[in-house]
């Protein structure tokens, strides 16, 4: 079974933070977080003007909540399912996906240089690899390879059982480990079940 | 969790969970144990790992592209419109204290980021070698591919318990035929941070993972099914320095950055521990 999260010293910043007010906490804290908060929604979307949207949408109702936020916890969590909860009550029911999601031309050919074109094209690839995943893997994905939450942590913040979050990691790393053709992987032979 | 054939046969949840490091230890080694020596565990094993990708670096360029400047001022003026909540905050101290604020929560934050730094064993090299090469030479290479996802910090975030590390090491020894004791396989001056066991082509292939302080990871590699002795060698493979060698119907490997002559002098020790009766249960 999936451990608790680790236990860690609380570090001197930390306990100057409790003693704040959690409303300005969120106030102050919400700032740094709006470029992450529009990539999630980019990932649950598909498309730029709704992530802004959900962004904006997030930054409301955070205020609003202010209170509701515990100090000491991390804020990007609390925001992150404030937006998922958003996407998935109010904004996905009369959102029609469409378009190119959050892969095109742009995020391939963001890079620096020549420097990472390799990179850049693997990236680019990974990035499609993820989109194509259904809806509830890709978000899953998204918080805990790419946003770095622990299994308890990216449950709480979808709200589903620590074990939907190992079965959709699953379902989506067999999908993924699956394809062939993938840098370095079997190319002739059918890795799988057998 | 669904029980397949086996009642104890883990689930594809457990393995994901088990390659997250998100087991605790003494479930970690028990799962490690069952796909050491289930073939077929260790084929699902394969998948899931290649189901592994770089998410997070592919995913970086997107912040780049966040309207920043848009979703600013859209804050600016949420913000602004916020009715004052009374008594809470006298309006002539909210910038002097929201800066504070501020600055002690960019802290906190910059803190929880490093809280966990996610680890996900990129493996699939180990057993996707072409078969038509060298045998004796591709393992080095399926190794260093994997040492190579290796940082000090993957090393040093490893619950450092030694009773799991022990476990570890009676589990990946037995499947060697080797007595890998803490006393023979602690190095000086590096720290043993992990022990693995995987399936190579057949042959059982144990990974044990060191933290140098000067030179980052360093990694010892056992292999079963060497059937000749040979001296020691010195390659360079993915910017490290290898010495390998093969003695009592084992291949060695030593693997890092750091330097030829610290690992020719590692080497030394290592064999002279598994050299003549130190071999116990002949693989």
């Amino acid at each position: 079974m999936p451990r608790k999260s680790k236990l860690a010293p609380v570090r001197p910043e930390r306990i100057n933070a409790m003693q704040r007010p959690p409303s300005d906490l969120v106030k102050a804290g919400l700032r740094g977080h709006l470029a992450r908060l529009w990539r999630y929604g980019l990932v649950l979307s598909g498309r730029r003007d709704v992530a802004e949207d959900l962004v904006q949408a997030t930054c409301v109702r955070a205020l609003e909540r202010a209170d509701q936020f515990q100090p000491g916890t991390h804020l990007d969590r609390w925001l992150f399912s404030i937006l998922h909860s958003i996407w998935l009550n109010e904004v996905r029911a009369r959102q029609i996906r469409q378009g190119a999601g959050f892969v095109d031309a742009e995020t391939s050919l963001s890079f620096d240089g020549a420097r990472q074109i390799e990179a850049g094209i693997l990236a680019a690839q990974v990035l499609r690899e993820v989109q194509n995943l259904p809806e509830a893997q890709r978000g899953t994905v998204f918080l805990v390879y790419v946003e770095g939450l622990s299994y308890r942590e990216a449950a709480d913040v979808l709200a589903v059982p620590v074990g939907t979050i190992m079965s959709r990691l699953a379902a989506a790393r067999d999908t993924l480990g699956r394809r062939t053709g993938y840098r370095g992987g079997r190319s002739t032979t059918e890795v799988g079940r057998r | 969790m669904t029980q397949e054939k086996r009642t104890s046969a883990p689930s594809d949840a457990e393995l994901v969970a088990y390659l997250d490091g998100e087991l605790s230890p003494a479930d970690s080694v028990r799962i490690g144990q069952q796909i050491a020596v289930d073939p077929e565990l260790a084929e699902r094993v394969e998948v899931l790992m290649n189901g592994a990708r770089a998410f997070r670096e592919a995913f970086e360029p997107l912040l780049s592209q966040a309207p920043t400047e848009r979703l600013d001022s859209t804050l600016s003026d949420i913000l602004a419109r916020q009715p004052q909540a009374p008594g809470r905050l006298r309006p002539e101290l909210s910038a002097y204290r929201l800066a504070a604020v501020a600055a002690g929560v960019v802290l906190m934050l910059m803190g929880a980021g490093l809280d966990r730094f996610v680890v996900t064993p990129i493996g699939r090299s180990l057993f996707s070698a072409p078969s038509h090469a060298n045998e004796s030479e591709d393992w080095r290479r399926a190794v260093a591919q994997y040492l190579s996802l290796y940082t000090s910090d993957t090393l040093s975030i490893l619950p450092d318990t030694s009773t799991a590390k022990q476990q570890e090491l009676a589990s990946v020894g037995s499947r060697l035929g080797l007595d890998l004791t803490p006393a023979r396989v602690e190095l000086p001056d590096l720290a043993l941070r992990r022990a693995e066991m995987f399936d190579y082509e057949g042959n059982a292939l144990g990974f044990l993972a060191y933290l140098d302080p000067r030179s980052g990871p360093v990694s010892l590699c056992i292999i079963a099914g060497h059937a000749e002795d040979a001296p020691p060698k010195v390659e360079h493979r993915r910017g490290m320095n290898v010495v390998y060698w093969s003695q009592a119907n084992h291949g060695f490997m030593l693997i890092g950055r750091t330097s030829v002559d610290h690992l020719q002098a590692i080497a030394t020790i290592v064999a002279d521990r598994f050299g003549g009766s130190g071999v116990d249960k002949g693989g």
